[in-house]
């Protein structure tokens, strides 16, 4: 990697292309299938690098549907009844524990074989948390919320023993980057304990990895942004710009999206080791392609607060798959362009 | 022994039919008079799972949340951006408050809204309980954009709802309080209708202060289940109501066990029947597990 400044990365999942979209469900788990993800995964990671990515995550995420759903067809005693409303008329699956959690299957192996046999590029696993799996479940089973979201950190932990088996037979002495996705993090603010025991849990045991934690669409960050002397992870990407206005304009009065980062700043200066901040700088729900100068006025806000560009990697607030696959490139692009300017500068 | 009533309130789960349709019109392939003909059907449907067997509110097929449409039909607000609602992973439009509410569409009868199926309000027939958000949860859980003063926005919201169920002449009304009421939100709760007509859903620890200047008996007021709250809601309404079937988790409870637990914190006090309720809408369960919990709950007084 170039510049360990402004490290450029992704979040997850983008858009798959349509002859992987169609027929998903039909084909997973065949050879046809990793086939059809192998192809959408390599097409994925050239647009990646043609954006000026520098950490290409798992190449969008192309062997998983979505973030639930990847963990829960794998796992034992965890039984659908059917969809669950979300809003309006969006729903999505939500599983009942109705027994002990049990790791049936691997998650990601087949995806991480596949970009290690096939790429030498920086790589970054995503993996579904367990408090957010533990949020997202019914609980029909577990004395509390506690016990299952370590139980969904046991399986967890197993999964990542085993893909850093994998990962050390492709780049032993590499630090293997994994990101655990936990969205429901801060839902439940007097469960905060439980975020951090879980994510703990389920990096226990396992070195040579860099943990990282991805939140997006919070209520308040001050909830997480408490927790890090105890969430042993070393860095936190996170969605800013969705709560920022598309106005250029720098310092907190006119991007009011990335004020919080003080707190943030704040709590890290009390660490003997800081924890990095992934910015999101590029909204994921919106078709409105942010311009290069809006961009920089994010990330100049932010290094304002922050100081070390050491400490700041730069990515889309959460995963592209809402987009199509030329927005999606168009705001990657974007954000390397700012990027490489906000270098300039530094 | 106590007499058991089971009653079902809130929005319900959706069939896998409707959800569908609901998508097409959403895409503008399916009239909305095409989506108001099968909401009608499919509450017949849902009706049908009671047999006659306990009280219920409408399902409310269209309602997209439990604001909504009340916000649509009234002029003083109106919708504002997707919000979490409370610690659920679901999402409502928080309504926007500008002035005192006022009822801008009449709630029978069809009518095509913005953003969300069209009117009526209602499908069930009028011997149901018709469904309202509490003046309190509604205020609370809005954006007070206009700087509303409280009790007079709760007083104007208590005159909307009595034009809607003067209209529509109900076998009872449901009102949901998700958040704690105090004497000036009972007061204005009273004034909707007949109190013996109202069944008030109430959310967290009762005190006797909020029933000081309390006239009249409710037709039920619904209590999170302890001794104390059921003690008020016996002494201030005719049916005292307990919430004891889980409208979050897919486990199933068994009759005998909500039995024991409605006998367990009855003991002592003088109640020939109560209401066991869900103690949130179903629609936050699969509509499978739903139906299960509707059998359970309209089984209890056979």
């Amino acid at each position: 990697m170039a510049d360990r400044n402004l490290i450029l990365q992704e979040i997850g999942s983008f858009r798959k292309p349509e002859y992987l979209s169609k027929n998903f469900h039909q084909l997973e788990g065949t050879a046809e299938f990793n086939k059809l993800a192998g192809k959408a995964t390599l097409e994925t990671l050239d647009l990646f690098k043609k954006s000026g990515l520098e950490n290409l995550g798992v190449g969008g995420e192309m062997f998983r549907w979505e973030m639930y759903e990847a963990l829960a067809n794998n796992i034992g005693n965890l039984e659908f009844y059917g969809m669950v409303r979300s809003f309006d008329n969006r729903y999505y699956r939500k599983g009942s524990v109705t027994g002990p959690v049990v790791r049936k299957h691997p998650f990601h192996r087949d995806e991480l074989e596949f970009l290690l046999a096939n790429t030498r590029d920086t790589l970054k696993l995503p993996i579904t948390g367990p408090y957010t799996m533990m949020d997202w479940s019914f609980n029909e089973y577990y004395r509390d919320r506690r016990e299952l979201a370590n139980a969904y950190a046991d399986a967890i932990n197993a999964e990542l023993r085993e893909l850093k088996g994998i990962w050390d037979r492709y780049r032993k002495g590499e630090i293997f980057e994994v990101q655990i996705d936990e969205p429901a993090a801060t839902t439940h603010p007097s469960e905060m304990d439980i975020v951090v025991e879980s994510v703990n849990r389920s990096f226990e045991g396992i070195s040579g990895i860099e943990p990282s934690i991805h939140v997006c669409y919070s209520i308040d960050y001050a909830y997480l942004y408490n927790t890090m002397a105890d969430l042993k992870v070393h860095g936190l990407n996170l969605e800013f710009a969705n709560r920022d206005p598309l106005t250029v304009g720098r310092g907190t009065d006119n991007r009011p999206g990335y004020a919080d980062l003080k707190e943030y700043a704040a709590m890290n200066d009390t660490l003997s080791k800081k924890k990095f901040m992934g910015l999101g700088v590029t909204d994921v729900h919106i078709d409105d392609i942010e311009s290069v100068e809006l961009i920089q006025d994010r990330i100049e806000t932010a290094l304002k607060i922050i100081g070390d560009p050491a400490l700041v990697r730069i990515n889309p607030d959460c995963g592209l798959r809402t987009r199509s696959r030329e927005t999606g490139f168009e705001k990657l692009r974007n954000m390397a362009l700012a990027t490489a300017a906000v270098r300039k500068e530094l | 022994m106590v007499r058991l009533e089971g009653f079902v309130h809130g929005i319900y789960p959706k069939s896998e039919k409707l959800r569908v349709r609901i998508g097409r019109w959403e895409r503008g392939s399916l009239s909305s008079g095409d989506l108001n003909d099968l909401m009608a059907e499919e509450t017949a449907i849902y009706e049908g799972l009671f047999e006659g067997r306990a009280l219920h509110t409408d399902p409310l097929f269209n309602w997209y949340d439990i604001f909504r449409p009340i916000v649509l039909i009234s002029d003083g607000m109106d919708l504002g951006p997707l919000t979490r609602f409370e610690e659920t992973n679901t999402f409502y439009r928080i309504p926007q408050l500008h002035g005192l509410p006022v009822l801008r569409i009449p709630p029978d009868g069809f009518h095509d809204l913005p953003e969300n199926p069209p009117l009526p309000l209602y499908h069930s027939g009028k011997d149901q309980a018709l469904f309202l958000p509490g003046p309190e949860t509604l205020f609370r859980f809005s954006r007070n954009v206009g700087k509303v003063e409280r009790q007079s926005f709760l007083e104007a919201t208590c005159r909307l709802y009595s034009g809607i169920v003067s209209k529509l002449k109900p076998a009872r009304t449901f009102l949901m309080e998700r958040v704690k009421i105090d004497k000036i939100a009972l007061e204005a709760i009273s004034s909707i209708t007949d109190p013996a007509k109202v069944v008030l859903f109430t959310s967290g620890n009762l005190e006797t202060s909020l029933f000081a200047n309390q006239q009249k008996k409710f037709y039920s007021i619904i209590v999170d289940p302890a001794g104390p709250n059921l003690k008020l809601a016996m002494n201030h309404s005719l049916v005292p109501g307990i919430k004891l079937v889980d409208g979050h988790n897919t486990r199933m409870e068994s009759a005998g066990e909500i039995m024991t637990k409605a006998e367990e914190i009855s003991k002592g006090m003088d109640i020939d029947k109560m209401l066991i309720t869900n103690s949130d809408y179903l629609d936050f369960l699969p509509r499978k597990i739903a139906d299960q919990k509707v059998n359970l709950l309209a089984g209890l007084g056979e």
